[in-house]
């Protein structure tokens, strides 16, 4: 399949994010651990929810997957 | 990832137990957690009556749950700060939380709120008396909770912190070598003076990720957001900093935590010299009758200033 039909038409990951609450599309398959380092968090400040499920840090995720980077640290 | 203790599909590793666990499993390992923590600082015992200080963010939520799952008489206290927006949507959690798991096991749901009882919310009090909106809303926090608890006759007041947030605490102030906080920093404090709840923090032995996790995992709805007063807090600079170490070295902050609970209970019997000291400086407010070092506690004084200052 050409690269830019394949970008084209082929969804992308949705990774919701808070503070501030955003959207980003990422290119799977990627694991936990990899898409927390490529958007620069660190694995003790957050959790990687997918679906309604938590997953871990050896998990892969694939581009047909909707998933939560919910950060777990407060301020009180 | 696999379970440690029983092989099937892991939902969460924990490095600094070099473990992972499976729902059920880390339901488990949460709850004994807790247990421990009661148990061996003895917080309470199955006949008390507890008040759990409940916000609607994760940590007093998931402490609420697992009291009320542990078999425990826990009631809820909400205080209303008046912030707004945000307090009327981590109000909603808690309410909800109430109506449902609360039920469930008959615990009760008390709120108070500041707007009723000051004539204004805490952003508004902050601004009067000319204090940091955190500051003022611990001094206020501390106050109702710790008056709730003694005029409704609970045996103990539980707190939500978690091993970050004592973690962080303890680092900010060995920081500014505040040692008099030192003596105040044990998750088991002795209702020294009358007038004086007890209180108790049964989450210390828990990360702030696995109390997340907790959440998550049983579907306790909480507020996610932050509070909007907390932004650029000291508390989440420390908080960031110790979970940077604790990536390189697992086990760096219940070490750090952990380690210096063991050095105050070795170094002297802490109860009995703190409810001594307590003792010999608290007495009750010429107002309100609270426990106080000076005449008119922190509380009424700054409340005082707060109403002299909407008379301007």
């Amino acid at each position: 399949m050409p690269i830019a039909w394949r970008e084209a038409y082929h969804p992308l990951m949705r990774v919701q994010l808070s503070h501030p609450e955003r959207q980003v599309e990422v290119k799977g398959p990627k694991r936990v651990r990899e898409l927390l380092r490529d958007l620069n968090l660190i694995q003790e400040a957050y959790l990687v929810i997918r679906g309604d499920d938590l997953v871990t840090e050896d998990e892969l995720l694939k581009d047909e997957d909707e998933v939560e980077v919910r950060p777990v640290i407060s301020g009180g | 990832m696999k379970c440690k203790k029983c092989k099937t599909k892991a939902v969460i590793g924990l490095p600094r137990h070099n473990a992972a666990f499976c729902k059920p499993c880390f339901n488990e390992f949460v709850h004994d957690q807790v247990a421990r923590a009661v148990k061996s600082e003895r917080m309470f015992g199955p006949k008390d009556r507890i008040l759990v200080a409940v916000s609607g963010g994760k940590d007093s939520l998931a402490l609420w749950d697992i009291l009320l799952k542990l078999g425990y008489r826990a009631d809820g206290l909400y205080v209303d700060l008046g912030i707004a927006g945000y307090s009327a949507r981590s109000r909603e959690k808690v309410e909800r939380f109430a109506e449902t798991t609360g039920k469930r096991h008959q615990a009760t749901l008390l709120i108070h709120t500041v707007q009723e009882e000051e004539g204004a919310g805490i952003r508004e009090l902050a601004d009067l008396v000319n204090r940091p909106t955190c500051s003022a809303c611990g001094t206020i926090k501390r106050y109702q909770f710790n008056r709730a608890a003694v005029d409704h006759d609970y045996d103990v007041m539980a707190t939500g912190h978690n091993l970050d947030d004592e973690a962080a605490r303890l680092l900010g102030n060995v920081l500014h070598w505040q040692e008099e906080y030192l003596e105040k920093q044990g998750p088991s404090l002795p209702a020294s003076v009358e007038g004086f709840a007890k209180k108790v923090k049964p989450l210390y032995r828990l990360a702030e990720r696995e109390l997340a996790a907790y959440a998550v995992l049983n579907r306790i709805d909480y507020i996610v957001e932050e509070c909007p007063m907390a932004k650029g807090s000291k508390m989440l600079l420390y908080k960031d900093v110790l979970n940077r170490l604790e990536i390189e070295s697992p086990g760096t902050k219940q070490s750090f935590y952990w380690g210096f609970l063991d050095k105050q209970a070795k170094a002297q019997p802490a109860p009995v010299s703190m409810a001594e000291k307590d003792q010999a400086t608290l007495h009750p407010c010429s107002l309100c009758h609270q426990p106080t070092t000076a005449e008119i506690c922190s509380y009424c004084r700054m409340m005082a200033r707060a109403k002299a200052g909407s008379l301007r």
